[in-house]
């Protein structure tokens, strides 16, 4: 198991966000999180990541506990984690977005005296090269289209060179033709570089195509955890969620 | 140990803390409802101290009491409109646009008034002292806690019954969505500014008669409301109240037994503060 | 036609020729006390001074975002120390220089760190607060400061002690300040100065220690702010309260603002323009704080970017992406 909470819960004041969550993640899987809007799955991810803390439950990452650990430390673990909007830096470029990245990575973040500008350029190019934004190096961040926003941050965090990929809605708010587009991309990388992937995603579509487990979430708690067929077959999960929007 | 004096400062202690509570409210409203920090209130207080002094020569103080917080307001309502371009913008922006707006108004108070120190006498009855215990107690700082309280409760009421409170405590927790109810943000900002600069107008009334009015402190008074904010966590008005009665009490206190160290008092507390509780003291630790 | 100029400038200091431009710019500077009146050079001495000054403060400042609102205190800290080393303690000049810093980064480590304990929205407040603290403390502790008086008998090296000399001495050391500065700004770590600018989220996420980040950048910093500090007593033999008052902290950001936070040269020309301008107007005018004032609130007013802007000239993305809806986003 390279990724496992044992009865993750966090309370809003009176409003529970997730309770009792239990997941177990196989090394090398692509596990999707569905579930309507406010069944907790972004909660979920931040609980992972520490970026609010949980109520109760623990998170263990490659069998270490990770719950109380700050963020920057569970990343520095191997946990890269993509927003569900995108966070970059909106006034520099697709360069330096990555090479950023790269010099975390790479542990210079404290180096002063060697010369920055083109720091890391070999592996930055290689990375942007792989995201396919190769025409848009030098561009800034903030006035890239949508879909290539969603796909630097991806390229951000995989300059990281996690071991586990957490993916808040990768295709949110691009065309379905880009959403197949980005995920075809996550699907390349993650058997090139043997990555573990958990990503919450709306369109079932890319969900049956691309998940080899998927979680369902309702108001907080897992209601069914499977392969894609044992899911669609799973009456409850028709009756709650998969009713509304599939058949 | 002498009781009388001590009862005396803790009465000095709390109407000076009730005074910078007001002021740091002003601040703290801002600062939840619009993200803005107001470097300026020290000014605007100070303002208010000024525009009591002249009122007062000309009408009395009970006039200046009502009519200096609206002035001060007013004024606050002008600034406000030079912010306008600047809410989207960085928020160092912001703070150098109204650390700018504190000096220019230090100076113009300078040019109105001059360079002397003023002074406000409160109406006589109340610049009398009355006697307890057999010992004269000044009547004046106790009329500043009663309007404190008074002024307190009547915000509370504003804030939970009102329209306008429900509206306000609206934008606090969900700014996005206050928007998209189609109320005129703008409009909200600029009640809530001036709302915020009237707060800083009374407590300017109320600490005129007590002190040297002089426009070199607006400095000094923006250093106490900060203290109180960053004591009793910046976005929580109740943590402000009770952090400005105990710095107002230990420097009243301080300042009787104390007397060499006493004006480090709010700093050294702010200090521990920050260690122990960086949040502030009266913020209960969530996320 | 505003704009064509700032233009201009910024092609021709930042873009064409930055190392021409670099040598030229000393020269002018270095024959400059051979030309001018000597009563000038001591104001140009105070320019280079509030130049570095303002460098320091610009790298949190303009590369990193941060909101140092009370520098003074730092100047004011190395100052002061230097100073009570000297005329309280009666150490040698060099050995109290020594300590000087010292004290300044124990210090500044301390504030900083208490600085960043809060919120991102308290490091201002915080900063700013103990930059009043500061001047309290100059104020009352009038047996070791000096109060309002302040501090004189501050002595120059020997060989330096004379105005033309002591202003060589103050290039040396400043041109050896910049070499650093831009040494480390243009390093890996310099870099991530952008990034934390730009979103500090996002730098958590890439797994790094954001505060301790901020916490080294505020200390390299207020060091600088110190050597300024130091230098400053030296020129004006002795070590003043307006060292440490937050006008002055207000001065330093306007230098940077003016000159343009996000280039490297901004903060020194908005410093040439600022103390120039002062030390004319204020022999003049009464109301130099609330000139300032007016400056500040025309220049976050009216153009943000200071006259060395780096502009933004990739806005011309080619078009490769199917959608191009605006960065916003309409994730629900």
């Amino acid at each position: 198991m390279i990724l496992k909470t044992v009865g993750l819960s966090k309370d809003f004041g009176s409003l529970r966000a997730v309770n009792d969550v239990s997941l177990e993640i196989k090394e090398g899987t692509i596990r999707a999180v569905i579930g309507p809007n406010g069944a907790g799955k972004t909660t979920l991810f931040d609980l992972i990541t520490n970026r609010t803390h949980p109520t109760s439950g623990k998170v263990y990452f490659q069998g270490k506990d990770i719950t109380y650990l700050p963020p920057y430390k569970i990343v520095k673990l191997g946990i890269g984690k993509c927003f569900q909007i995108s966070k970059l830096f909106p006034e520099l470029t697709v360069f330096e977005n990555i090479q950023i990245a790269c010099i975390s990575r790479a542990r210079k973040v404290f180096n002063m005296y060697s010369p920055g500008n083109n720091a890391m350029r070999d592996e930055v190019l290689q990375i942007i090269n792989s995201i396919g934004l190769t025409v848009l190096t030098d561009a800034s961040a903030g006035y890239l289209s949508y879909g290539d926003q969603r796909r630097l941050e991806i390229g951000i965090t995989l300059a990281l060179q996690p071991t586990l990929l957490l993916l808040d809605e990768p295709t949110a708010g691009v065309s379905r033709a880009e959403g197949y587009e980005v995920m075809k991309l996550i699907k390349k990388l993650a058997s090139e570089r043997a990555l573990t992937i958990v990503f919450i995603e709306h369109d079932m579509d890319i969900v049956f195509n691309y998940a080899e487990e998927i979680t369902v979430m309702h108001q907080g708690t897992t209601i069914a955890t499977g392969a894609p067929e044992a899911i669609k077959s799973n009456k409850q999960v028709q009756s709650c969620y998969l009713g509304e929007t599939v058949c | 140990m002498d009781w009388v004096a001590l009862l005396r400062q803790l009465i000095v202690g709390i109407s000076s803390g009730m005074i910078t509570f007001l002021g740091a409210a002003g601040v703290s409203l801002v600062v939840s409802g619009m993200s803005l920090m107001n470097f300026a209130q020290g000014a605007f207080m100070l303002l208010g101290a000024y525009v009591c002094y002249t009122i007062t020569r000309v009408m009395g103080f009970w006039w200046a009491l009502l009519i200096a917080p609206l002035v001060v307001a007013i004024v606050g309502g002008i600034v406000e409109l030079l912010m306008r371009p600047l809410y989207k913008k960085n928020m160092l922006f912001q703070l150098i646009l109204t650390m700018g707006i504190a000096f220019v108004m230090a100076d113009g108070i300078q040019l109105i008034w001059g360079t002397l120190v003023k002074t406000v006498t409160a109406p006589v009855f109340i610049s009398r002292t009355f006697s307890l215990l057999g010992t004269p107690f000044p009547t004046y700082y106790v009329l500043i806690i009663v309007i404190a309280c008074l002024f307190a409760i009547g915000m509370w009421l504003v804030f939970e019954k009102t329209k306008l409170g429900m509206i306000f405590r609206a934008i606090i927790s969900d700014r996005e969505m206050v928007g998209s109810l189609g109320i005129n943000v703008n409009k909200l900002y600029s009640i809530m500014f001036m709302v915020g600069v009237w707060m800083s107008g009374l407590a300017g009334v109320l600490i005129a008669p007590i002190i040297g009015i002089s426009s070199q402190k607006s400095f000094g008074i923006l250093f106490s409301i900060m203290t109180v904010i960053v004591i009793g966590g910046i976005t929580s008005m109740r943590g402000v109240l009770y952090a400005a009665l105990i710095v107002g009490v230990a420097n009243a206190l301080g300042s009787l037994y104390l007397p060499w160290f006493y004006t480090l008092i709010p700093g050294l507390l702010m200090v521990i503060v920050l260690i122990l509780r960086p949040e502030g003291l009266f913020v209960r630790s969530e996320d | 036609m505003n704009l064509k100029v700032e233009d201009l400038m910024t092609r021709i200091i930042i873009r064409n020729k930055p190392i021409g431009f670099l040598i030229a710019g000393v020269i002018i500077v270095a024959v400059l006390p051979l030309i001018i009146p000597s009563q000038w050079i001591q104001l140009f001495t105070q320019v280079l001074i509030m130049a570095l000054f303002a460098t320091g403060l610009n790298m949190e400042m303009g590369y990193a975002g941060m909101m140092p609102l009370g520098q003074a205190t730092f100047l004011g800290l190395g100052a002061y120390s230097f100073g009570i080393l000297i005329v309280k303690a009666h150490m040698s000049l060099a050995p109290a220089i020594v300590l000087a810093l010292f004290i300044c980064l124990i210090v500044n480590a301390i504030i900083g760190f208490l600085c960043l304990r809060g919120k991102p929205m308290t490091f201002g407040l915080l900063h700013m607060a103990f930059n009043i603290l500061f001047t309290t403390i100059v104020a009352k502790w009038i047996p070791i400061t000096g109060g309002d008086v302040g501090l004189s008998g501050i002595p120059r090296p020997h060989i330096f002690a004379g105005t033309v000399p002591f202003y060589y001495m103050v290039l040396g050391l400043v041109l050896i300040c910049y070499l650093i500065i831009s040494t480390i700004m243009n390093s890996p770590f310099g870099k991530i100065a952008q990034g934390l600018r730009e979103n500090e989220e996002r730098l958590i996420f890439l797994g790094i220690n954001t505060k301790r980040y901020q916490l080294i950048l505020f200390i390299i910093s207020g060091f600088f702010a110190g050597v300024a500090g130091i230098l400053l007593a030296m020129l004006n033999r002795g070590v003043f309260s307006s060292y440490v008052q937050i006008i002055l902290s207000a001065q330093a950001m306007m230098m940077c603002l003016i000159g343009g936070a996000y280039s490297f040269w901004g903060p020194t020309l908005g410093a040439a323009l600022i103390v120039i301008f002062s030390n004319t107007v204020s022999n003049y005018v009464f109301y130099w704080q609330g000139i300032l004032g007016v400056i500040m609130i025309v220049t976050v007013l009216g153009f943000r970017g200071g006259i060395l802007r780096k502009r933004s000239v990739k806005t011309n993305v080619p078009d490769v992406s199917v959608n191009k809806s605006p960065s916003g986003g309409t994730a629900g």
